[in-house]
């Protein structure tokens, strides 16, 4: 009973425990006000996430921690990476990371697209065809 | 990270606004503000109302854990090792052993991943090390 319950909150968690766009808008403004700074990569810098640039396959991203340290990988064949790399940074932001290790295969999570595009001063719909037709390797 | 930056995430993985979270610890979200900015650190009563109401650890909140409730993990890992963005743990004891969920991946992405979450590691322990 209890599995049924986790798997109907895995579905579901993306659509009813998400902030509103107001909200989200709210914390962004206030995580650039704390740490003075625009840029994911600086942001990043700030809270002392490590980057690294790798091949990885057809995997977009890893957020790894490790030692009480975060990592974020981006796949080095990524067209747009500060989009990724701010993405990878919305989902460390908003969702429950219950791994050491989490792979980002897919770009599925709205909330977290809605970060992206708000971080980034751009519309959701064209992030969203950012991060969705980027390819993670060239044929 | 810092306590203020863990308090902050795990608020946000909570979706609670600054205000609604103060509300509820029965504080002022200036005070909160001021936590999370690690301007100042909480008490221990609040430290703990914070765990309760982010069911999170106070290991991970102070940085002792990398995984911010293991137990829960423990049952959510299994099932969200089936979708998209989940694997499994990093045991790194004596030796570098990576376990990855090797659902829908390729060898050559498998290899690839173990190669830089190994990396990613070694570059940690090299760190520490120089601190």
């Amino acid at each position: 009973m209890n599995e049924l319950i986790y798997i109907y909150f895995y579905f579901r968690s993306d659509i009813i425990n998400s902030f509103t766009y107001k909200q989200l808008e709210q914390e962004i403004l206030s995580i650039k006000r704390d740490y003075n700074s625009n840029d994911s990569y600086q942001l990043c810098n700030k809270l002392n996430i490590l980057i690294q640039s790798n091949d990885l396959g057809t995997v977009k991203g890893i957020l790894q921690s490790y030692k009480g340290e975060i990592i974020i990988h981006l796949n080095k064949n990524l067209k747009h990476k500060k989009v990724f790399l701010t993405y990878a940074l919305g989902y460390f932001f908003l969702k429950n990371i219950t791994s050491n290790i989490t792979l980002l295969k897919e770009v599925n999570s709205n909330e977290v697209i809605l970060f992206t595009a708000i971080f980034l001063n751009q519309s959701k719909e064209d992030i969203t065809n950012i991060l969705k037709s980027n390819q993670a390797f060239f044929f | 990270m810092t306590l203020g930056e863990r308090l902050r995430i795990v608020r946000m993985r909570k979706k609670l606004s600054q205000i609604d979270a103060a509300k509820k610890l029965n504080i002022s979200n200036i005070t909160l503000s001021t936590y999370e900015r690690d301007k100042r650190d909480p008490d221990t009563d609040t430290l703990r109302n914070m765990c309760l109401l982010y069911n999170v650890t106070a290991d991970y909140l102070l940085g002792l854990s990398d995984l911010p409730n293991p137990e829960e993990s423990n049952k959510i890992s299994k099932l969200g090792s089936i979708f998209n963005e989940t694997v499994m743990e990093i045991k790194d004891e004596d030796e570098e052993t990576i376990y990855i969920d090797e659902a829908n991946l390729d060898e050559e992405t498998i290899r690839f991943l173990k190669k830089s979450l190994k990396n990613g590691m070694k570059l940690v322990d090299e760190m520490k090390r120089s601190d």
